[in-house]
């Protein structure tokens, strides 16, 4: 968090630990929370015992658990070191730099947020099984389960949440839309999966969110494509819209989005119909969740550089 | 060494992609020899050098100042001390390797040092390790992991404000107290 206020935002400490022998729980909660650095890497010393993530099972499963999670956020990642490197945005950030009038979220050093979108409330304290956790002001969602978890839109509030060696906790704030992949071996791989387009809808059923995407290799930036996203709930009408402000990056024209999850209370109402670009989806594609917090419109196919026009009621 | 405007020209003048087929300077090892023969002039600094013995000495664990890192009345390219420019050894190091990588192979470098100092964000990544206070502030695991009470070596680190300039002085052995 530091770091990223001091304009290095590619940071992250050795997971694991470098001196001195690590231990299983220690490696399992430090994975949970250094999935979620900006730089991500467990990192040893000669001499000191072997660490890999797959040495112990929970270990293991931790880190598939932690890792699957930031492989899925690399486009949103890759957006905000975008923003980072343009405009000198954070990518890490404590909680006062989202919430600067909340005078809970000013000392709170035992969590961040990636952007304004993602919170991450890690297990800091051995033998611990749950965080106490502070959400500030709105609707924070399971990242992982895409189930409404906390309802603080009346104010911040804080939560026990229970977490057991192998979980994290990583929750989505209302109001905002990420670009996802799918978690993949590699970053080359998950490249090429199809897009998710999520978006968690604040109290007054808005959401916002962008995309930039380029080869990641190019030193003058020329080939890129920069979306927006904006989704939206009107008198029961229900709408998705991008707009697509540049799109010359020829490497993203094999990409699709694939699924548009909107996430918001049980006001969502389940979906009849939806409308994409000028045709009807069937039915088969419109999936309201078992809790009635969030909807899918899945198999779209469509080119991640086209504009999107979805509506639905 | 990194001071020089054409540092980053050392490794990429010759052979693109090669590691540094420039004949070697004065006083350095052959081509082909072991990479970590020294190829500095090392001697014991003078007890009366102010640089070396300042009047408001820390207690450094290790010894003098100079010790396993270079010596505070070393000098760069125009002679700038190393006293003068401890902090900006990894920044310019970055700022080279930075332009080296994107000359010699035509795209984005991805660097990763442990060095930062203001601006370093632009050239390189970082992972944190012994950052002195900053980590402290954060209170990370890591701390506790590789800081054992050595509050000498973090004194030093202290003193040196925002950055460890480069490798050297940073591995704390296993061990260390």
């Amino acid at each position: 968090m530091d770091f990223n206020l001091f304009g290095v935002p590619m940071i992250g400490a050795d997971i694991c630990g470098f001196i001195y022998d690590t231990t299983e729980e220690l490696c399992a909660r430090w994975i949970e929370v250094g999935a979620f650095y900006p730089f991500s890497r467990d990192h040893n010393t000669l001499g000191a015992a072997p660490q890999e993530l797959y040495l112990w099972d929970s270990v293991t499963e931790a880190a598939k658990n932690a890792l699957g999670m930031r492989y899925q956020m690399l486009p949103y990642l890759y957006t905000l070191f975008y923003q980072a490197n343009t405009v000198g945005a954070t990518v890490a950030r404590a909680l006062w730099m989202n919430f600067p009038a909340d005078t809970t979220a000013l000392s709170i050093s035992s969590q961040f947020m990636l952007g304004n979108a993602i919170l991450v409330s890690p297990v800091l304290t051995q033998g611990a099984n749950s965080v106490d956790a502070y959400f500030p002001q709105g609707l924070w969602y399971d990242f992982k389960t895409r189930a409404l978890a906390i309802d603080a839109s009346a104010a911040g509030l804080v939560k026990v949440l229970d977490t057991p060696l192998t979980a994290t906790n990583v929750h989505m704030l209302g109001g905002n839309i990420l670009p996802l992949q799918e978690s993949a071996l590699t970053t080359t791989a998950g490249r090429q999966t199809p897009f998710t387009l999520l978006a968690a809808l604040c109290p007054k059923g808005k959401a916002y969110g962008s995309l930039f995407w380029d080869d990641g290799e190019q030193v003058k930036l020329s080939a890129y494509l920069s979306v927006s996203y904006v989704a939206q709930i009107v008198d029961g009408t229900g709408s998705f819209t991008s707009v697509v402000s540049n799109s010359n990056y020829a490497g993203a024209d094999s990409n699709v989005v694939q699924t548009i999850t909107i996430m918001w209370t049980s006001a969502l109402g389940a979906p009849t119909s939806a409308v994409l670009n000028n045709q009807p989806l069937q039915a088969s594609q419109i999936v309201f969740s078992d809790d009635k917090n969030s909807v899918s419109f899945v198999n779209l196919n469509l080119p991640l550089t086209h504009s999107i026009n979805l509506t639905w009621k | 060494m990194f001071h020089h405007s054409q540092v980053s020209n050392f490794c990429n003048s010759d052979g693109r992609g090669q590691v540094c087929t420039n004949s070697a300077p004065n006083g350095c090892p052959a081509p082909g020899a072991s990479q970590t023969d020294c190829c500095l002039v090392c001697s014991t600094p003078e007890p009366t050098n102010l640089l070396d013995f300042p009047p408001y000495n820390i207690h450094n664990a290790f010894g003098n100042l100079g010790t396993k890192t270079m010596a505070p009345s070393a000098t760069h390219y125009n002679n700038v001390t190393d006293y003068n420019a401890h902090n900006l050894y990894g920044l310019t190091e970055q700022i080279a390797t930075n332009k080296a990588l994107t000359d010699i192979r035509g795209k984005r470098p991805f660097l990763l040092s442990r060095s930062s100092f203001l601006s370093t964000g632009v050239h390189s990544a970082k992972w944190t390790g012994d950052n002195g206070k900053f980590q402290f502030a954060l209170c990370s695991l890591e701390i506790c992991v590789l800081w054992r009470g050595d509050v000498t070596y973090l004194l030093l680190l202290f003193s040196s404000t925002l950055s460890i300039s480069n490798f050297l002085p940073s591995q704390v052995p296993p061990g260390m107290t």
